[in-house]
């Protein structure tokens, strides 16, 4: 018998589940070894500079690549910085994104590959176990165009397999408009990673991302390789989403035995391309197998992390809390109320005492006497009152409107009303804010809008339903007439849309650049008092009116003094054309109306 | 998703014929396929036509084969194309990477016509399972994995001469029971 056939043999001897043992048992150790480091950060601050030294004593050295699956192991470039990327976890956030997972996930691995299993674990290392819902995964993402499909929805109990990871830098300039556009320019990471969901790959620029998959794979005649990432299939939060697109933008990357390169590539029409300067033209590598979950990336870069405790006393099925060990109490919430999801968030508070105090009637009254005081809407009760802002984990509903996972959420009084809203992020864009008030009715600005709801007349909810917001479109599901209607708009800032019976604006323009729009104005018919809104968050009352003002439509234009705005009428109804308004900083402001009514002698 | 319930779904898929499958049994097994083939080959090339040999061979082989285990069917599969490029390299002088590794198999495994006796399968799969995990999974990954020392002292943390000294304890005890039941001389 050749040895050749001993060796052969020898693999049909031993029974599957000790050769699957063995599979696991290794890609366990990996994982298992960084959480039994117990350095402190003090040891690895010192580690790090030590390496660090050491490296930079020895400019140049070789090492072996082995890349993405089906990559030759030929040996490429130089090692490059040898600047340690363990980025700490930004305050208040929390892995809850493919983008998040891919890029952090994609460094741990990087880094255990090179033997940095530096104790980033904290000595307890607690599991998340809730944040999302309980760890649902819908098959779609509710009302989204039917262009797109969900490929995969992140969720936080799952195990994130990589099998290869790069990590580089790249220069973003405004010639790489698709990129630019989303994260400016300047350098940016780029993660890449060959994972149990996709290849991926990430860019990060200031706690933006943005991310795609791989489409295409190739090596040259000369051994190049070459890796295309295409916008068709890109990451949306917590969302793999397939998107039909006619216009898409690829990022090749190129990898060969003189570094690695990048450009981008807008493919329509007439193809553009863009460079993608690669910084220093190299990078680093992760070439083992290393499985992660996301408690412990989590833990290895310093996420927020929580214990469960048992529920609290009171009518709420479900609340988890956990500690903070930088002190207070870090509670986690998800409270269902007769089955239904009210809150799946996320909050800070110091005194768990005279908490919970809550019944099925509807109204969720003093939660924290300290910081979570909100009362239920009750439209025959108490109103909401709450002054503090609740990091959404995971989808929630309020009043019938759902709402994605990925926002923030806040609840505000403001005289006598309560005013809800939300941010929700676009693709690496500016947060977009999404107020929603008693009545029902949405309305999409910019932050810090005060008292945007306030006295609307109509009270008559238009829409009950969730919505979705990208860079560019706003994907509305709501009942109207019965029947439930999906709507998206394609919206520009400033510009109105119909939705249901109501035409709104979108403004999130700030006064700064010089033009705004009035969101609402109204009269009360008794005391001749005009409210005008206007998008930064200013509401001016005009007293003293002889004749009530309304002003169904309009837009406004920040004067050159700074001060003035410009109101201009609806052309259509043409109550009036114009009317200046100065606010003083005693809050008094003083008006000029420019031109009549038709009927209006007065001024 | 576990990695069982992952193999389930590809599986489903190489069944429905569905070329999405093998893409995906690429994503999930093709660094495993290469690592073994890597610890018997040293041209990358080869290394490469091994794994797609090996992926090839899946997508004929499923259906009808329905393994239990695909980690292991894949890891079988990989085994036997390496050891063949092997062969057929060191036939032609081109390749003695696999050299030491069928010297350290020739100490203790025996000679056998069948290829699937089953007496001593069960004999040593039982010898493995009654040796501690560490010392078990060291010799899978060595001697079915193909990993070399250094490997497997950087996965386990720790030496080689620790894992080297584990190897051969293993080794000289599974020699003994062999011995024991007749296998051995």
């Amino acid at each position: 018998m050749r040895k050749t056939d001993k060796l052969t043999l020898l693999a049909d001897l031993i029974d599957d589940e000790l050769i699957e043992e063995a599979i696991r048992a290794g890609e366990k150790s990996v994982t298992v070894k960084a959480q039994k480091s117990r350095f402190s950060r003090t040891a690895l601050i010192a580690v790090c500079a030590a390496l660090a030294l050491i490296v930079c004593t020895l400019p140049i050295f070789y090492f072996r690549h082995t890349g993405l699956p089906g990559d030759t192991t030929e040996d490429y470039g130089t090692l490059p910085s040898d600047e340690f990327i363990i980025p700490d976890a930004p305050d208040g956030e929390t892995i809850d994104s493919l983008d998040k997972l891919n890029y952090y996930g994609g460094i741990m691995s990087i880094l255990q590959s090179e033997g940095k299993n530096f104790a980033r674990f904290a000595p307890s290392t607690p599991r998340l176990s809730l944040l999302s819902g309980g760890g649902d995964r819908p098959e779609t993402i509710p009302n989204v165009p039917e262009d797109i499909t969900i490929q995969y929805t992140f969720n936080e109990h799952d195990t994130f397999t990589i099998n290869n990871a790069l990590y580089f830098k790249v220069n973003l300039t405004t010639s790489n408009f698709f990129l630019a556009e989303r994260l400016g320019t300047g350098e940016a990471e780029v993660v890449i990673t060959s994972n149990n969901i996709a290849d991926m790959i990430t860019f990060r620029k200031d706690g933006r991302y943005y991310s795609c998959v791989l489409k295409d794979k190739s090596v040259s005649g000369t051994g190049e390789t070459q890796y295309v990432f295409s916008t068709d299939n890109y990451i949306d939060g917590p969302y793999l989403i397939k998107h039909s697109s006619p216009e898409t933008v690829d990022f090749c990357v190129y990898i060969s035995d003189t570094g690695i390169r990048m450009d981008s590539r807008k493919i329509h029409w007439n193809n553009v391309y863009a460079e993608i300067g690669v910084v220093n033209g190299s990078y680093r590598e992760c070439n083992i197998t290393v499985t992660l979950t996301v408690a412990e990336i989590s833990a290895f870069f310093n996420f927020k992390t929580a214990t469960n405790t048992p529920a609290l006393d009171g009518d709420i099925e479900h609340i988890f809390c956990g500690s903070n060990p930088s002190g207070g109490v870090e509670i986690y919430l998800v409270i269902y109320k007769d089955g239904t999801l009210l809150w799946c968030n996320e909050a800070f508070m110091k005194d768990r005492e005279d908490s919970a105090a809550y019944s099925r009637s509807g109204e969720i009254s003093t939660f924290n006497r300290e910081f979570i005081v909100f009362h239920y809407i009750d439209p025959q009760g108490e109103k909401v009152i709450c002054n503090t802002q609740l990091t959404n984990s995971g989808g929630f509903e309020f009043m019938g409107m759902k709402f994605e996972r990925r926002s923030t959420l806040a609840f505000d009084r403001t005289d006598g009303f309560p005013v809800l809203w939300f941010e929700s992020r676009g693709d690496g864009a500016e947060p977009l804010y999404l107020y929603a008030a008693e009545n029902g009715l949405f309305f999409i600005g910019e932050k810090n809008l005060i008292n945007p709801l306030s006295r609307w007349q109509d009270r008559k909810p238009i829409l009950e339903g969730s919505c979705r917001i990208t860079e560019s479109t706003a994907t509305f599901a709501y009942f109207a007439d019965g029947q439930h209607t999906v709507q998206s708009i394609n919206y520009k800032n400033g510009e109105p849309f119909v939705l249901g019976e109501k035409e709104f604006y979108l403004c999130d323009s700030p006064f700064s650049d010089g033009e705004a729009s009035v969101r609402y104005v109204t009269r009360e018919d008794s005391g001749m008092k005009c409210e005008i809104i206007i998008t930064n968050g200013a509401r001016y009352i005009i007293n003293d009116i002889e004749r009530g003002v309304t002003i169904d439509r309009g837009s406004v234009r920040l004067e050159s003094d700074g001060r003035s705005f410009m109101l201009i009428s609806d052309p259509e109804t043409g109550n009036f054309d114009e009317l200046y308004i100065t606010p003083f900083d005693d809050g008094s402001i003083e008006y000029r109306r420019t031109r009549f009514y038709p009927e209006d002698n007065t001024n | 998703m576990s990695d069982k319930e992952r193999d389930n779904i590809i599986k489903r898929r190489l069944f429905e014929r569905d070329e999405g499958g093998l893409r995906e049994l690429e994503k999930a097994y093709a660094p495993l396929c290469a690592e073994i083939a890597r610890g018997v080959l040293s041209d990358s090339r080869d290394v490469e036509e091994c794994v797609n040999d090996t992926l090839l061979a899946v997508w004929n082989a499923i259906p009808p084969a329905n393994p239990d285990s695909l980690s292991a069917f894949l890891c079988r599969i990989a085994r036997r194309l390496a050891i063949s490029k092997f062969r057929h390299n060191t036939r032609k002088k081109r390749d003695n990477r696999g050299d030491v590794l069928l010297s350290e198999v020739e100490e203790f495994l025996p000679d056998t016509e069948t290829e699937a006796d089953s007496r001593l399968r069960k004999l040593i799969s039982d010898h493995l399972r009654s040796c501690d995990s560490l010392t078990r999974n060291i010799f899978i990954r060595r001697y079915i994995l193909f990993d070399d020392v250094g490997s497997i002292a950087k996965r386990f943390s720790l030496t080689e001469n620790a894992v080297s000294i584990r190897l051969s304890r293993a080794k000289a005890k599974l020699a003994e029971a062999l011995r024991k039941e007749g296998y051995l001389k």
